[in-house]
């Protein structure tokens, strides 16, 4: 298993996807708090992209007001980050997809994940 | 670490050019009131908006099918574009160089019992298309609204308004009401082809899908999707082919908007075949009585592959890495001459261009069919 560095911490805003290149490999990281978690920046619904999820020009400030970070995640709010269950809901099309295993209930399928760590404020991924 | 990349769509995207036949505008229906009228309608909107309209709306997973009261519905999901500075800045993150504008699903005017105040709005919408819209040098264009309830509105609008250059296309809705292939119909078939352009037809959702009692045992929004319109499309697709409309308007052109791509080869097929068994009833249409015609000139599938085209969304392909599938598929819809590009923004269902890339078996010539290639034969495109 190899390290890679992927930022420093003050890179990865909360609550809000960054992509990021590793070695060919397109991952989403997605900071919730202080836990970093990574997934593959592809949904494969349609194939578009997941680390649009959080951004405010996906999920307004409006929205997450209304709805809130934790409620529901199968409330039709896309693109939003459900910091309790650790899931995202796509920006695109609303599928939601468990951050820690990677999969959607609805397709039964699991993409991949990749784990993050921290380590005196550096980001890396683990592969 | 690199760079972030605002990336949304394939990157090959940027290097074709694209037309969208179906990107939604979501007034506010409030904003075409000054364009009404000053009497008694624009009164009555002003103080009570809108008539109401019936029918199915929108199943939405969570909420029984309401539209909801925030900003967040799946009509508008992917976000608000209501004038020519907004619809650029959406297109250019799509990567989409033209755009013909189509109403958003608020503009629905079926079913009203007020024909008086739906019609006014009708008359406003196209105005403010022209006024507020319209923008031929960002590649904004749009299509005509032109009501089916009202003929002679239809084609009083189509001359008032349908020579204007923005104009690429004329639109309606599909309805279970009363099917397109209706000889009433025939004044705005007539129109379409003196101002060469072609009548884009779009699902909606206050469509009675065939009889009530069906329509209410369906309990999901796929069941609505999938049945309702699947119904709606073929329906109207196979009457316009059988009553004759394309023997006498031989160079008219139908795009079926949102009701799917895979029900071409069964409806072309399985026509085919039962035509040939069941010709002798064709004779009895209105139509080939005054064409005085006792077969239709060409083989329904001829209509089919030639007269009618298919916006892509939703594209609907099995899922990747399942592409086997779609060779065939592909194929069997003759998509080189039938698919035309829509993305269908902003309601949830968007379909970017990303999936023209993805699939090996679209060749170049084939996706530059579907991506601008057919759009410019079908559309009336300023040169």
């Amino acid at each position: 298993m190899t390290r890679k560095k992927i930022g420093d911490v003050e890179d990865f805003p909360q609550r809000k996807g960054v992509p990021v290149d590793v070695d060919g490999i397109a991952i989403a990281v997605f900071r919730i708090d202080d836990e970093f978690f990574g997934i593959q920046n592809r949904c494969v619904h349609k194939n578009l992209p997941l680390h649009l999820a959080g951004h405010e020009r996906v999920v307004s400030a409006e929205l997450l007001e209304t709805f809130g970070f934790d409620s529901d995640p199968k409330e039709d709010v896309r693109g939003r980050i459900n910091a309790d269950c650790a899931s995202i809901n796509c920006p695109w099309h609303l599928l939601e997809w468990d951050l820690e295993s990677g999969s959607n209930d609805v397709m039964d399928v699991s993409i991949a994940t990749y784990d993050i760590e921290v380590q005196d404020d550096e980001v890396f991924v683990l592969l | 670490m690199e760079e972030y990349k605002e990336v949304t769509v394939h990157e090959r995207a940027r290097d074709e050019y694209i037309i969208d036949t179906d990107f939604h505008l979501h007034l506010p229906t409030e904003a075409l009131f000054e364009y009404v009228e000053r009497g008694v309608v624009r009164s009555k909107l002003e103080k009570h908006g809108p008539p109401p309209n019936g029918g199915l709306t929108h199943s939405i997973s969570t909420s029984y099918g309401k539209q909801r009261t925030t900003s967040e519905t799946h009509d508008r999901i992917h976000g608000t574009a209501v004038n020519p500075g907004e619809i650029k800045g959406v297109m250019d993150e799509l990567a989409i160089d033209a755009a013909v504008v189509e109403p958003g699903t608020n503009i629905e005017l079926m079913w009203s019992n007020y024909p008086s105040v739906s019609n006014a709005l009708v008359r406003a919408y196209n105005d403010y298309l022209v006024d507020r819209v319209i923008d031929v040098d960002k590649g904004i264009y749009a299509s005509l609204l032109v009501p089916e309830w009202d003929v002679g509105l239809a084609v009083e609008e189509l001359e008032r308004l349908g020579d204007e250059d923005g104009f690429v296309a004329a639109q309606n809705w599909m309805t279970s009401y009363k099917l397109w292939g209706d000889p009433d119909y025939d004044p705005i078939f007539e129109k379409l082809v003196e101002l060469d352009l072609p009548l884009f037809l779009h699902i909606a959702s206050q469509e009675e899908h065939g009889p009530a009692i069906i329509r209410e045992s369906m309990r999901t929004g796929t069941e609505k999707n999938v049945a309702g319109y699947g119904y709606s499309q073929i329906a109207n697709a196979i009457n316009l082919v059988m009553t004759g409309v394309f023997d006498k308007f031989p160079s008219l052109n139908v795009v079926f908007h949102e009701a799917g791509t895979l029900w071409l080869p069964y409806v072309a097929y399985r026509a085919d075949e039962e035509y040939q068994t069941l010709s002798e009833d064709v004779a009895l249409t209105e139509r080939m009585r005054e064409l005085d015609q006792r077969y239709l000139q060409r083989l329904p599938s001829e209509y089919i592959f030639d007269n009618i085209y298919v916006g892509t969304q939703p594209i609907a392909f099995p899922n990747i890495p399942k592409m086997s599938h779609v060779e065939g598929l592909l194929k069997a819809m003759r998509a080189e001459d039938t698919l035309i590009y829509s993305s269908d923004w902003p309601h949830l269902s968007l379909d970017p261009a990303d999936w023209v890339f993805n699939i090996p078996a679209i060749s170049d010539e084939m996706r530059r069919k579907i991506l601008s290639g057919n759009a410019e034969e079908v559309l009336r495109m300023p040169n």
